[in-house]
C-alpha cells in the first residue's frame, strides 16, 4: 500500500465489502427493470412497466407527495429551531447550559420506536391524533438534534468576533442574527437541512405509528409489500432511494461550503 | 488640559480566582494615540475589551466623553473595536461592509456609499470595494476593518493586536499608515500590542502592563530611557540589571556598591537601600575613560559577537573573576580577536537607577 498499489487481499476484501453493502440495493433497481410479474432471478429483459405502472398508482404517487411535503417542512422546522438553540447556547452561555445541550440531543440516543410510542400517546391523549401533521411534528422532533450538532459545530471564535463586531456597528440582537449570521451560517443550514430531510425521507417506524389514512412513501410501500411482492414495489423503492442519494450529495456538498473558506 | 475622552477608575476584572485586570486608572486625551503594551496574560486585552463594552468590569468606572458607560453595550459606546482576526463579513462585499456601520445607524443609501467610499480611499482601497472578503489578502483586509470602523467617527478606536497577523514588511507599511490616518483624523487611538518596537513606533503614550497593572506609563522615549521598575527596563528592550546597595546619597546622585566597583550615577534612595542599575548595551563602550561622567564598569574580555546588520552584538565579561556578563552593542568597525581584557565604561546619565520598592 506505500505507493498507492492495491495488493490482492486488499482489493479482495474491498470487493467482497462493498459486494455485501451493495447488492441488496443492485437487485432491488435491477429487478425493478424486471419484464414480468415477479421480482426474482432470471431477469427478463429491461423493461419500464413497472415504473409506468407505479407513476400511475394514485395511491403511492399522493404517498409520494406526501412524503415530499414532511421531509420540506419538518427539516425547515428543525433546521430553523437547531439554529436558534445552536445561536442561543453559542451566545449567552446561560446557566446549567450542559443540562440544556443534554437535553437536545437526547432524543438522538432514543430508539425511534420509543419516541414514536410516546409521541403516539400524547397526540392521542391532547386531541392531536394520529395524521401527517403529527407525523411532520415527530420528524422535526428526531432531528432537531442533528441540526443542532450541526449547525452548533460551525459557530467558531471567528463568528464570535464577527457577532461582536456587528454589534459594536451598531446593530441590535435582531439585525446582528438577520444581516449577519444567518447569511454567514447558509453552508451548514443547508447541510442540515438536507440531512435532515433524507432521513425524514427514509423514516418509516414513526411514519407508520402516527400516520392514519394519509401515508408517507415508506410506509406506503410497506403496505403494497404485504399486499405482495411485485416489481412495482422495487420501482418505488427505487425511487427513494435515488432520491436519498441525491440529497446526501448535495449535502456533502454544503458542508464542504464552509463559511470564509478562503481565510 | 481639556477633559479626558477616556477615564478609567480602578477598574478590575477577576475571573474567579484569577485576576486579569488589578485596579487600573488611566486617561486618555483627546487626539491622543495610546499603545497598551504588555506581555501575553498582562491584561492589556482584557481592559481594551472593557473598553469596547464586551467585558463588564469587576470593579470600577469607565468614562468615555464624560459619561459613564461602564455597564453600556457596544452598540451604545462611541467606541469601535478592530478586531485582531479582523472581524470582517465573509458574505457581503468590501463595500457592504464598510458601510454595514452606517446602514445600521439608517443613513441614507446615497450618502451611506459616498461615505463607505471616502473611508476606502483614505485606507488605500479606493478601487476594491466590489470584491468580495476571500478575494483580497490579510494587508487588504486589515484596511477594510479599519475603514469599516473609521467611517462611523467613532470617539475612540479600539485596536486589539490588528498588525499581528501580517508579515513585518507590510507591519511597518501599517504602522505608519496607521500613525498617519490617527494624525489625519485627529482621532483617539488605543491600541494592543506585545510588540515593545510597534509600541514605540506608534505612541504618544505608551502604558505598560504586567500581571493586570501598569507598570510604567508615559511617552515612549522616557519610558526607554527612564524606565519606572526593572521590568519596564527590560520590556523595553536589552538591558544590563546590576544589582548593588546604596552606599552614599545626595543631590539627585546616588553611589552604589556594586560587584563592578562603587558606581556614581544620578538618581534618588537612602544609603543600605538595595537598588538594580539599568545600563542599555548601547551605552556600554570600550576603551579607556577619561571624562568627568564616565564611569567605569572594569575590564574584562569580549566573545560571542554577533553581526547585527547596523552594529556588532558581545558579551563582556568583567568584575570580579570576571562573574558579570554584560551585553554591549559595540559598531560595526570593532574587530573580535583580542583576548586581552578592554576597558569598559559608559556616562553616569545612561545609568538608570530602579529602586526595589518600585517593581
Amino acid at each position: 500500500m506505500t505507493n498507492g498499489r492495491i495488493t490482492f487481499p486488499v482489493g479482495f476484501y474491498l470487493v467482497v465489502m462493498f459486494t455485501f453493502i451493495y447488492l441488496p440495493v443492485i437487485i432491488l433497481v435491477l429487478f425493478s427493470f424486471q419484464q414480468g410479474l415477479l421480482p426474482i432471478p432470471p431477469f427478463e429483459g429491461p423493461s419500464l412497466e413497472w415504473y409506468t405502472k407505479a407513476f400511475s398508482n394514485s395511491r403511492l404517487m399522493d404517498a409520494l407527495l406526501n412524503s415530499i411535503i414532511i421531509a420540506v417542512s419538518s427539516s425547515f422546522c428543525a433546521t430553523f429551531l437547531g439554529f436558534f438553540a445552536a445561536y442561543g447556547i453559542f451566545k449567552h452561555t446561560p446557566v446549567g447550559v450542559r443540562a440544556v445541550r443534554f437535553v437536545l440531543m437526547a432524543p438522538m440516543t432514543v430508539s425511534y420506536l420509543i419516541i414514536g410510542l410516546g409521541l403516539l400517546i400524547v397526540f392521542n391523549f391532547s386531541g392531536i391524533g394520529k395524521s401527517l401533521v403529527s407525523v411532520g411534528i415527530a420528524h422535526s422532533v428526531i432531528n432537531l438534534p442533528i441540526c443542532y450538532a450541526i449547525i452548533y459545530s460551525q459557530l467558531g471564535g471567528q463568528l464570535r468576533n464577527i457577532d461582536n463586531a456587528a454589534h459594536d456597528l451598531g446593530a441590535s440582537d435582531l439585525q446582528t442574527m438577520v444581516y449577519v449570521i444567518l447569511p454567514t451560517m447558509v453552508p451548514p443550514m443547508l447541510a442540515a437541512f438536507l440531512i435532515s430531510a433524507t432521513l425524514s425521507w427514509d423514516e418509516f417506524i414513526i411514519a407508520f405509528l402516527l400516520s392514519s389514512f394519509d401515508v408517507t412513501l415508506p410506509v406506503m410501500i410497506f403496505e403494497m409489500l404485504r399486499a405482495g411482492l411485485t416489481p412495482e414495489v422495487n420501482a418505488a423503492g427505487t425511487v427513494v432511494f435515488a432520491i436519498s442519494v441525491g440529497m446526501a450529495f448535495l449535502a456533502a456538498f454544503a458542508i464542504l461550503i464552509r463559511p470564509g473558506r478562503s481565510s | 488640559m481639556s477633559t479626558p475622552v477616556v477615564e478609567l477608575q480602578n477598574v478590575a476584572k477577576e475571573y474567579g480566582p484569577v485576576v486579569a485586570v488589578e485596579d487600573v486608572s488611566l486617561s486618555v486625551q483627546k487626539g491622543e494615540f495610546v499603545v497598551l503594551l504588555g506581555p501575553s496574560g498582562s491584561g492589556k486585552t482584557t481592559l481594551l475589551s472593557m473598553l469596547g463594552g464586551f467585558t463588564l468590569p469587576t470593579r470600577g468606572q469607565i468614562l468615555i466623553d464624560g459619561a459613564d458607560v461602564t455597564g453600556v453595550a457596544p452598540a451604545q459606546r462611541p467606541t469601535v473595536t478592530v478586531f485582531q482576526d479582523y472581524a470582517l463579513f465573509p458574505h457581503m462585499t468590501v463595500k457592504d461592509n464598510v458601510a454595514f456601520g452606517l446602514a445600521m445607524r439608517r443613513v441614507p443609501k446615497p450618502q451611506r456609499t459616498e461615505l463607505a467610499n471616502a473611508a476606502l480611499t483614505q485606507v488605500g482601497l479606493a478601487d476594491f470595494g466590489d470584491r468580495r472578503i476571500h478575494e483580497i489578502s490579510g494587508g487588504q483586509r486589515q484596511r477594510v476593518a479599519l475603514a469599516r470602523a473609521i467611517v462611523i467617527e467613532p470617539a475612540v478606536l479600539l485596536l486589539d493586536e490588528p498588525l499581528g497577523a501580517l508579515d513585518v514588511k507590510i507591519r511597518r507599511q501599517m504602522q505608519n499608515e496607521l500613525h498617519t490616518l490617527q494624525r489625519e483624523l485627529n482621532a483617539t487611538f488605543i491600541h494592543v500590542t506585545h510588540d515593545q518596537e510597534e509600541a514605540m513606533s506608534l505612541a504618544d503614550t505608551i502604558v505598560l502592563l504586567n500581571h493586570g497593572r501598569i507598570e510604567d506609563s508615559g511617552p515612549p522615549e522616557r519610558i526607554y530611557r527612564e524606565p519606572a521598575s526593572v521590568f519596564a527596563a527590560t520590556f523595553m528592550g536589552d538591558t544590563n540589571i546590576i544589582r548593588g546597595t546604596i552606599a552614599k546619597s545626595g543631590r539627585g546622585n546616588v553611589t552604589v556598591d556594586t560587584a563592578l566597583g562603587t558606581l556614581k550615577c544620578h538618581g534618588q534612595g537612602e544609603p543600605g537601600e538595595a537598588v538594580s542599575l539599568s545600563v542599555r548595551p548601547e551605552a556600554i563602550r570600550c576603551g579607556a575613560a577619561n571624562g568627568p561622567d564616565r564611569v567605569k564598569l572594569g575590564s574584562g574580555r569580549l566573545s560571542d559577537f554577533v553581526f547585527q546588520g547596523t552594529f556588532r552584538r558581545c558579551l563582556a565579561a568583567t568584575g570580579p573573576d570576571a562573574s558579570v556578563q554584560l551585553q554591549l552593542r559595540l559598531p560595526l568597525d570593532t574587530q573580535a580577536g583580542s583576548d586581552a581584557p578592554t576597558p569598559i565604561w559608559t556616562r553616569s546619565t545612561d545609568i538608570v537607577v530602579l529602586r526595589e520598592s518600585s517593581e
